[in-house]
């Protein structure tokens, strides 16, 4: 699963560690997210969303067409 | 203040996990030529206070956890525990390991012929040799696990 993370994080002048603060996590998840090596639950994502005040389809992008495109 | 108590808590739990098997270990001698009840009667009690701190050490653990960390820890035992197991056959295989166990059952009864007591004593070495494999290749796979997933892109 892509995402916008490290630009959002950018954007907000924060640190890993700090995001990691704000959504309750350790910052070994926020980086592993980030790179794309962890796909976090549906929970965390939406914690991580928040943390941005955006809808989580802003912050998590597919990386493959979804089973109905692909149809 | 929950958090305060639980670091101060670890420690001391982790002391006690140690501790305990150790001291038991260092007892052996003793408890060769100790009545059976009370051999019985301290490995039991060892057990115990070994077996609640365990719990009390994978509660503590399981608290400061987040879902990356279960990750590690889901990786590390469903790869460890099956690999420690296997890594017991193909040491026993070796001469030196071979000739180590029976030097233990010879030790554990003075060189005599084998008895019920020395077939448990090697039973349960077996036992242990299994789990403290285990516990090690699930140590060593759920770091390797937490450096793989933390290595840059």
């Amino acid at each position: 699963m892509k995402n916008r993370i490290r630009i959002l994080r950018a954007e907000k002048g924060w640190s890993q560690a700090d995001l990691a603060d704000k959504v309750g996590v350790s910052r070994n998840s926020i980086n592993s997210v980030e790179n794309g090596r962890f796909d976090p639950s549906l929970p965390l994502a939406f914690d991580i969303a928040d943390a941005f005040d955006l809808p989580i389809e802003q912050v998590f992008l597919r990386d493959r067409p979804t089973s109905r495109a692909a149809e | 203040m929950k958090s305060q108590t639980t670091s101060r808590l670890l420690p001391l739990v982790v002391t006690i996990a140690i501790g305990v098997p150790l001291i038991f270990l260092c007892s052996l001698p003793f408890l060769r030529n100790a009545p059976e009840w009370l051999v019985w009667a301290l490995a039991g009690f060892a057990t115990v206070i070994e077996i609640s701190a365990s719990l009390v050490m994978a509660a503590i653990k399981d608290k400061r956890s987040d879902e990356w960390h279960r990750g590690a820890h889901r990786f590390g035992t469903q790869w460890g525990w099956q690999i420690g197991a296997g890594i017991i056959p193909l040491l026993i295989v070796l001469p030196p390991v071979r000739e180590g166990i029976l030097a233990f059952a010879n030790w554990s009864d003075n060189g005599a012929v084998i008895t019920e007591r020395s077939a448990l004593l090697i039973f349960l070495f077996g036992f242990v040799c299994v789990v403290m494999m285990q516990a090690i290749t699930t140590a060593i796979l759920s770091v390797s696990w937490r450096v793989w997933m933390s290595r840059a892109v």
